[in-house]
């Protein structure tokens, strides 16, 4: 059998599958797309804005200066906490990591944040992409997240120990409005709640590597207490193409992962 | 462009593009109801954005990409409320045959499904969206050589998978 016949082969095995959405369902469902897409790009854009203005790499408060609960309005991420306790964060930009993590744990967050170096258990390490990385994979079969692997080859140690909250509670701590893909571009929201965290818990928030490549297999790392998360699209030439995924596990507090 | 114009080249698209682009999903997610699934959302999407999807070079290819990551969202999604194999890893031929019904073959399903999810990807573009490698690479982020590298194990890999089953039906 040549490549050719095979080709045809797989072809006609797919014929007889036909599309049976009326195109008045498709246009109705994308005008809600557009409608819903309509308010948070605006919102979106509007905080592009700020951010463009306040373009600093270092924490600069809108509020009072010195007062934790000041929110926060950078280029890469925004902090706002609301007066309820809730935490509003956006990200904008894989940068200035330190300076999220600081105000988070100034707002009263036990939290470990990082960009390039995920806080989770290493389940595998191997190659992406014809380069030595490594993956983690916190809840699924497939490895979710990856990055380089250190100078030594080895993966990157890291001090967080998974936290065994269910589900049901994690996703009282943390919320993403906006569903697991960001309806705004390139920019994730979430909303903390530090006060439905459990006794003992903090969170570790990972931001980083896209997730386009899912097709490996992978075993869960033991005590995975899961993940809640969101992944960014950018446009490549009018294609939506993954730019980072933003995802919160439990972690027990501790000052060496959550300070 | 008006609306009621942009509608009727948008109502064209769909109705050249869209069976297309659900057989290339399909063989890239193994599941007609998910394939469905998907792809409407995909196509919703493109009329949300259709200024700038009519203006793609390969609007079908958009959509196709489009439903592949409406499905990683979903993945996403799934893994954190229950342990779900990546429906691409799934193998099983009665799983597949249940879940087909009768419009595709089987066997050939089943053997697309064995492929990695990548080398099915390309499979889709390549074959069933018939995309030349340098599109199948740009849609896909990936080196053109990989493109041909992913197609060429993926044609033997079936070939080895389906050769036993044409030896058989040659037999009969």
């Amino acid at each position: 059998m040549n490549d050719d016949e095979l080709s045809t082969m797989v072809r006609e095995s797919v014929t007889d599958v036909h599309s049976a959405t009326p195109i008045a369902q498709i246009i109705s469902r994308g005008r809600a797309v557009r409608a819903r897409r309509r308010t948070p790009a605006l919102a979106g854009a509007g905080a592009v804005l700020a951010g463009t203005a306040l373009a600093v790499t270092t924490l600069v408060p809108s509020g009072h200066p010195g007062n934790p609960l000041a929110n926060a309005r950078l280029a890469a991420w925004t902090v706002a906490k609301q007066a309820n306790g809730d935490i509003d964060v956006t990200i904008n930009q894989l940068r200035n990591p330190v300076g999220l993590q600081r105000k988070l744990r100034a707002d009263g967050l036990p939290v470990r944040v990082s960009y390039s170096s995920h806080p989770l258990p290493v389940t595998r390490v191997g190659s992406y992409r014809g380069r030595p990385a490594f993956f983690v994979g916190p809840m699924g079969v497939g490895p979710a997240y990856h990055g380089p692997l250190r100078q030594d080859g080895q993966a990157p140690q890291l001090p967080c120990k998974f936290y065994p909250a269910s589900t049901d509670v994690l996703n009282a701590v943390v919320t993403f409005p906006g569903g697991s893909t960001s309806p705004h571009g390139a920019t994730v929201y979430l909303v903390i709640k530090p006060s439905a965290l459990p006794a003992g818990a903090g969170l570790a928030m990972f931001v980083g590597g896209s997730i386009d490549d899912i097709s490996e297999p992978n075993s869960e790392p033991p005590g995975t207490a899961g993940s809640v998360g969101q992944t960014s699209f950018t446009s490549k030439d009018g294609v939506p193409v993954p730019e980072y995924s933003v995802t919160v596990s439990p972690v027990y507090a501790s000052q060496q992962c959550t300070g | 462009m008006g609306v009621g114009t942009q509608q009727l080249d948008f109502a064209e698209f769909y109705r050249s593009a869209s069976d297309e682009c659900l057989r290339a999903v399909l063989v890239s997610v193994g599941d007609q109801d998910t394939a469905r699934e998907l792809v409407d959302e995909a196509f919703a999407r493109a009329w949300a954005s259709w200024r700038t999807v009519s203006r793609h070079p390969a609007p079908k290819a958009w959509v196709v990409r489009t439903a592949l990551n409406v499905n990683i969202s979903r993945w996403r999604r799934r893994r954190r409320e229950v342990h779900v194999p990546d429906p691409g890893r799934v193998a099983d031929l009665h799983a597949v045959s249940r879940t087909s019904a009768s419009l595709v073959d089987p066997q050939i399903m089943a053997a697309l499904m064995r492929l990695p999810a990548r080398q099915r990807q390309v499979v889709a573009l390549r074959l069933i969206l018939d995309l030349d490698t340098a599109r199948t690479a740009e849609i896909l982020g990936i080196a053109p050589g990989t493109v041909m590298a992913h197609l060429g194990r993926a044609m033997t890999a079936l070939r080895h998978d389906l050769q036993p089953e044409l030896q058989q039906e040659n037999q009969r």
